[in-house]
């Protein structure tokens, strides 16, 4: 039986309001990089980044973190969805939520800008 | 020959920068200078960077007017300590007026001065510098007083401030406000009546003011429970965000907030404290640690 893993993410689910990321549901988009004025900080494999756009600061667990550095601007969301699944022996389907609601939070917050 | 007049102002300089008190009750400005007295002896910096004043009128009701208003900037979402703008407040008894004045002290030095600051204690003992950040409430200076006990000196119950830029720790060894049941369970006789708490310097305690701790070697974070303590090793970046949503001025520059503390978190190991009794506490950090 299979069932489906939970691959925690630290932000906050978003609503959908506004002016939504759509492309970060598009499996050929390819996010990032992070935008230069952010502060990254990086400790032991977490990540930690203030945004100047949003004046926010967060703090992102182990998974987040992997997404966030998998944001390359070259890599397409499947070829993230793979990556993480790979590195965390979970098939793809079940991190595939995760980590577009990983990535849309990451461009809601205007942490990358928008290249379809 | 007429004798110049009694100096009518409690003067405290630490953290780079000073609050003036002019407090009418004599009795009242010989207690609290009293009680700050290490402060006034263990600042390092050269010149005060700011200055605050404020004055306490009356001998019984107190009244205190400030520049500043005596509320503390809330930090992610935390409610602040007193109503914005609010340069007044008032006592009625003499353990309030004690309580009055330090916090009138404690706020401008610990809010507002040059040095990033979190609300957390810090405890030093050869070579080694512990930190244990937490909200009011935490149970810092309960642990901090049993540390005391145990041999290590006294750097803070209440701020672990370090420069913008460099990161070196510099000490703020205000009076400790012990509450009542701090004071119950870990025996600690005399001190100075607060409202709700006693006031003590570490020196009551048989302990010593911390001088030259330049860097925290271990950051303790504390979840209460009713067990035996245990300690374990907890994730740099839990130290990180809890010392950033303590800060009291961490908003001045975010991002610098963030690299300073990160160069914090880096240089030292964090462990997870979950213990019930203080004393035991203190007697597993000292073994652990000490």
């Amino acid at each position: 039986m299979r069932t489906k893993a939970a691959v925690p993410i630290s932000f906050t689910p978003l609503t959908r309001r506004g002016r939504w990321p759509y492309h970060a549901t598009v499996p050929e988009y390819r996010p990032g990089p992070v935008a230069t004025d952010a502060t990254v900080v990086e400790i032991d494999g977490r990540v930690a980044l203030f945004i100047p756009a949003t004046q926010e600061l967060a703090f992102l667990n182990t998974t987040a973190s992997d997404v966030l550095r998998l944001c390359d601007s070259h890599r397409t969301l499947d070829d993230i969805v793979s990556r993480i699944a790979s590195d965390s022996g979970i098939p793809p389907k079940a991190v595939s939520d995760s980590v577009t609601q990983a990535i849309e939070s990451f461009v809601a917050k205007s942490l990358f800008g928008i290249h379809p | 020959v007429i004798p110049a007049p009694a100096p009518r102002t409690v003067s405290v300089t630490a953290l780079g920068g000073g609050v003036e008190v002019e407090v009418e009750d004599s009795r009242l400005r010989e207690v609290v200078t009293e009680l700050w007295r290490d402060l006034r002896h263990s600042e390092t910096s050269p010149e005060p960077a700011v200055g605050h004043r404020a004055r306490v009128d009356g001998t019984g009701p107190w009244l205190l007017t400030t520049d500043y208003s005596m509320a503390t900037e809330p930090a992610n979402g935390s409610p602040p300590l007193a109503k914005p703008d609010e340069p007044r407040a008032d006592a009625t008894t003499f353990a309030e007026a004690i309580s009055l004045v330090c916090s009138a002290i404690n706020v401008p030095l610990a809010t507002r001065g040059p040095y990033l600051v979190a609300h957390a204690a810090v405890v030093a003992r050869a070579g080694t510098t512990l930190a244990i950040p937490g909200a009011s409430g935490a149970g810092k200076t309960t642990l901090t007083v049993a540390l005391l006990q145990h041999g290590w000196r006294y750097v803070s119950d209440e701020a672990l401030a370090v420069d913008w830029n460099t990161g070196v720790l510099h000490s703020y060894p205000r009076p400790l406000g012990v509450s009542d049941w701090s004071a119950a369970m870990l025996d600690v006789v005399g001190g100075v009546r607060g409202d709700r708490e006693w006031f003590l310097r570490p020196a009551e305690l048989g302990a010593e003011v911390a001088d030259g701790a330049t860097g925290i070697t271990h950051i303790v974070i504390v979840d209460r429970d009713r067990s035996a303590p245990t300690l374990q090793p907890a994730h740099r970046m839990d130290a990180l965000e809890i010392l950033l949503r303590r800060s009291f001025n961490y908003y001045r520059d975010p991002a610098r907030a963030l690299q300073t503390f990160g160069g914090v978190v880096r240089r030292a190991s964090v462990q997870r404290l979950c213990y019930g009794d203080p004393q035991l506490a203190a007697s597993l950090l000292t073994d652990t640690f000490g």
